[in-house]
């Protein structure tokens, strides 16, 4: 099982990804090879955008390791292209209008995606197997077909051609070495250039006949503003046989406008699919299929130790199936959860009474409420271990102003005798379990947590991120002998808690590389963190579960307004629509932290109550000098009167 | 055999050398405005030992450069240096790109001698007074977008996969970035060169520190001296020559300016098509973003194509 979740990301597997990829449930919604009008991907980091499109490209689809290419990839052929955002950020200024880089960058374009068009050519006929099957590649004549918009003409063989492309490549890069002292080099026209080379294809390539060719841009987001109104333009005008997908980060679409009068319109122009939305109804099952998929392709376990079978998760016409078969559905969970095994809340609670520093700490908690509410009532008079959920939640009730001793031990003394109460038919139990458990665990940073361990906990924290599941499996796994058997294996409660921590760690420190606002954004992550940190350490725990916001009063403008939008774009927070209105005061969409950062502040993965805040706040913690962050802690604090008492509790979280 | 010959001058004061009465033809200094204690006194001591000046800017946002604060194309910059014997570049206070683009036009116009100024500061700005950012983050600057820039620009999607170069300094976020943001060099070998010894010594952990989440265990870690020109160039010049396949050597210059200052030097020699590849990410320098003056390097730079 060595490494077999070590590469968590699309690049590492290169373009040709026909023998790695799973087939994510939404596929069959997709309706890409249908597809005649544009769709814009959005799509956070890790939900699976570069492999979807990788998987549609060509290389992928004409992949050498396809024994058969079926008549439906001839349908439609994938062209993908990255927009290298060093590279293309660049194209501006220098003395030169931004029409005139409208056309270098449009001529890129259209050299990169003629290399790519007849990259298709050469993939499929990449054995002379598939040249007796297709071939007739010598029948093309690049001359006649595009020669008229270069001076001179174009080389007629598919060889030449290839070579002229390239040496027109090395031309643009030549005159980018020195701008302003040579003449540049002859523009082409995209759209007129490829439609030619298109045109050559249907005419002479019987395969490819009726074929339409899609060009999926990903990282449409990195483009400067001119870039994307071109591939808006290109949006617009698409039609068969050539259309322009895009794929992009929330919020990665920053104009709507074309190079002419007109904009893209959603609906008119092009289908809008939210990625992450379409994967979260079946994250589970496709996480659990993705990580038996990887112990056999790239640990080597042996497909018949799994409830998987390669074939059928790499089968666009079985994905149904996969869907609606509930024993298979069972079989997987049931593996999943024998491996990466978890608690139930009841377990974590039972267990918390039975360890002496929690046990220590409830007793503080509970003989401080009992305190505050000038009881005569001891701690051991609410520590029943046969109850142990109701009796670790006394230690929030006893600090509940609502509540007085004697309730809360007569509901107590009922629920232990079987008989109806407020812990189980009051949703006691169901409101304040987890933030409880979370409150005893709080100032314990070094204990490992096993609220954050178990295949359920771990989709929790990777909500629809597929590389942060990834690397909580790996973080768990390590490497680990291949040739042990898989029905032997399962990993311990404590290894997975102190991998989730691990990855929650890793994964927030990350946030400083995302994007031109990166260290912004760490500070956002930090901030929220510790305020919701400070909000579970409420003995009362009367908002439990806080993990997300709204910001009420004023709508958020200027700086705090790009610092969200970019919090949303790399995912740091998501944003989904108000739970509640109040009145008719303003309050903006909700906010969720990404629950990835849950183990490292100790907080839930759970969105539970919300916190609301003042515009004036938000503003500080988006865009406000880092000094007033401390006094921002010192108010909610204040406000939320949270007791400091024996246990030390540490917001400074060290080394952060 | 490498083109440039370089070879180093320190002076271990705080105050400025005394080199008698060397007196360069020219010299390139920035117009930037935010300028910190060392800049101030190595713009001081370069007027001063220079026969005549000019100002150098280049904005990242829109590309253009500036000579004496008229936009200015390339040619008029080259055009600076004509006739020029000597020229005294005032590295401290100039950025990446101004650096590049001086020495390249420095080097095409076959300056015969070429020197370049970097003061150490005494310390950087840090920011621990809070809690909230890494207790070794020094706050020298806002993140930025690794961008190309004119001149050398280089389609990472496009070419071979080779070498990555990365010379780091005490700012964790920008290797993080561009790994993150570059995503395509993920299957590139990749060097990671550290300043050590470091100018002051203790510093050389905080680098390390600050990057190690990025490192992987199949990166290969170097160290050289953190003042050395000459260090870096060779290291570079070594990777060059050692690759039989002539894939590209990509360079980011993330850390000391000594450093960076041997990075231009090896992009400037291999000027052909991909063989030396620039990644670069524009760090906005905050105003008084170091305190005083430690030490002074001059570095002489003989081009063996013009002499």
């Amino acid at each position: 099982m060595q490494n077999a979740f070590i590469r968590n990301r699309t690049e590492e597997f290169g373009h040709d990804i026909w023998s790695s990829y799973v087939l994510p449930p939404y596929f069959p919604t997709l309706g890409f090879n249908e597809a005649r009008k544009s769709v814009v991907l959005e799509g956070g980091r890790g939900c699976g955008k570069t492999a979807l499109l990788r998987y549609l490209s060509f290389q992928s689809q004409f992949s050498f390791d396809r024994k058969a290419v079926p008549e439906d990839a001839f349908k439609t052929v994938g062209l993908y292209l990255k927009a290298d955002s060093q590279y293309f950020s660049g194209f501006t200024g220098a003395g030169l209008s931004d029409a005139k880089w409208q056309n270098i960058f449009e001529h890129a374009l259209c050299l990169a995606l003629a290399e790519q068009i007849v990259g298709a050519v050469r993939t499929l006929n990449c054995s002379a197997e598939r040249t007796a099957l297709y071939g007739e590649i010598d029948k093309l004549d690049f001359d006649d077909a595009a020669g008229g918009f270069v001076e001179g003409g174009l080389p007629s063989s598919l060889l030449a051609f290839e070579k002229w492309l390239r040496s027109q490549r090395q031309n643009l890069s030549r005159w980018f070495k020195n701008f302003d002292e040579t003449k540049p080099p002859a523009l082409l026209p995209l759209r007129e250039f490829l439609g030619s080379l298109i045109v050559e294809f249907h005419a002479k390539l019987p395969y490819f006949a009726t074929s339409v060719f899609a060009v999926y841009v990903d990282e449409y987001e990195n483009l400067l503003e001119y870039q994307q109104k071109l591939l808006n333009t290109l949006i617009k005008s698409g039609e068969p046989p050539l259309i322009f997908h895009v794929a992009m980060k929330p919020n990665g679409m920053r104009t709507r406008n074309t190079t002419g009068p007109e904009s893209i319109q959603e609906v008119a122009d092009f289908r809008l699919i939210k990625l992450d939305d379409a994967l979260a109804p079946q994250f589970r099952l496709f996480a659990a299929e993705l990580f038996f998929f990887r112990l056999i392709a790239e640990a080597g376990v042996p497909e018949n130790a799994t409830p998987i079978k390669l074939d059928v998760l790499r089968n666009e016409h079985r994905i149904t199936e996969r869907l609606s078969d509930s024993l298979y559905h069972s079989r997987v969970f049931a593996e999943m959860e024998r491996i990466l095994p978890g608690k139930s809340y009841g377990e974590i609670a039972r267990d918390a009474l039975d360890d002496p520093v929690l046990l220590g700490r409830w007793k503080r908690i509970v003989t401080a409420g009992l305190q505050r509410l000038k009881s005569r009532r001891v701690a051991d008079d609410f520590l029943i271990k046969d109850a142990p959920e109701a009796t670790i939640i006394c230690a929030a009730l006893l600090h509940q102003r609502s509540k007085n001793a004697d309730e809360v031990f007569n509901e107590l003394s009922e629920y232990a005798s079987g008989n109806s109460s407020k812990f189980k038919e009051g949703e006691w139990i169901h409101h304040l379990l987890i933030g409880t458990l979370l409150l005893l665990y709080l100032p314990y940073r070094q204990r490992s947590c096993p609220i954050y361990a178990g295949f359920d906990a771990f989709a929790k924290l990777s909500r629809t991120n597929i590389r942060h599941f990834l690397e909580l499996c790996h973080l768990s796994i390590g490497s680990f002998s291949g040739g042990a058997s898989l029905s032997d294996f399962s990993v311990t409660i404590d290894s997975q808690a102190k991998a989730a921590f691990a990855a929650s760690q890793k994964f927030r420190k990350e946030v400083a590389g995302s994007g031109d606002h990166g260290n912004r954004l760490l500070a956002v992550v930090n901030i929220l963190g510790k305020v919701f940190r400070l909000s579970q350490s409420r003995e009362s725990q009367s908002e439990p579960e806080r993990t997300h916001f709204s910001i009420l009063d004023e709508e958020t403008s200027g700086a705090g307004k790009t610092i969200l939008d970019e919090a949303v774009k790399w995912s740091v927070l998501f944003e989904e629509p108000e739970t509640k209105v109040k009145g008719n005061r303003y309050e903006s969409n909700d906010y969720v932290l990404n629950p990835i950062y849950a183990p490292f502040f100790g907080i839930s993965y759970n969105k539970g109550r919300k916190l609301e805040i003042q515009s004036r706040d938000a503003n500080t913690i988006l865009a406000g000098p880092v000094d007033q962050f401390t006094l921002l802690l010192r108010h909610y604090e204040k406000t939320w009167s949270v007791i400091r008492n024996d246990d030390q509790f540490d917001l400074d979280l060290g080394g952060m | 055999m490498s083109r440039f010959q370089v070879s180093t001058l320190t002076h271990d004061e705080r105050a400025p050398p005394s080199i008698g009465n060397r007196k360069w033809d020219m010299a390139a200094i920035s117009s930037d405005e935010l300028l910190d204690d060392r800049s101030k006194a190595a713009i001081a001591f370069t007027k001063s030992h220079a026969k005549a000046h000019f100002e150098m800017r280049f904005l990242v946002g829109s590309n253009v450069t500036y000579v004496n604060k008229l936009q200015a194309s390339f040619g008029k910059l080259r055009a600076q240096l004509s006739g020029v014997n000597s020229l005294l570049i005032e590295a401290t206070s100039l950025s990446y790109p101004e650096l590049l683009y001086t020495l390249a036009a420095a080097t095409q116009e076959r300056v015969k001698a070429i020197s370049l100024l970097y003061v150490e500061p005494l310390g950087y700005r840090r920011n621990i007074d809070n809690h909230l950012c890494d207790h070794r983050n020094f706050n020298l600057s806002e993140n930025r977008r690794f961008r190309s820039i004119p001149m050398f620009m280089t389609n990472l999607s496009e070419i071979a996969t080779g070498q990555a170069v990365f010379f780091l300094g005490y700012e964790g976020a920008r290797l993080g970035q561009a790994m993150q943001q570059e995503e395509v060099l993920q299957p590139w070998r990749k060097h990671i060169v550290f300043g050590v010894p470091a100018f002051e010594s203790g510093w050389e952990i905080d680098a390390i520190a600050n990057n190690i989440d990025y490192l992987s265990g199949d990166d290969q870690i170097q160290y050289i001296a953190a003042s050395s020109v000459s260090a870096a160039y060779r290291l570079l010049n070594e990777l060059r020559a050692s690759d039989k396949e002539q894939n590209p050597v990509l360079v980011a210059p993330l850390g000391t300016k000594p450093h960076a200052i041997g990075a231009a030097l090896f992009l400037i020699e291999h000027d052909a098509m991909d063989q030396a590849v620039l990644l670069y990410d524009h760090p906005e320098r905050s105003a008084d973003r170091t305190e005083d003056v430690r030490r002074w390097h001059l570095y002489d730079v003989i081009d063996t194509k013009s002499n």
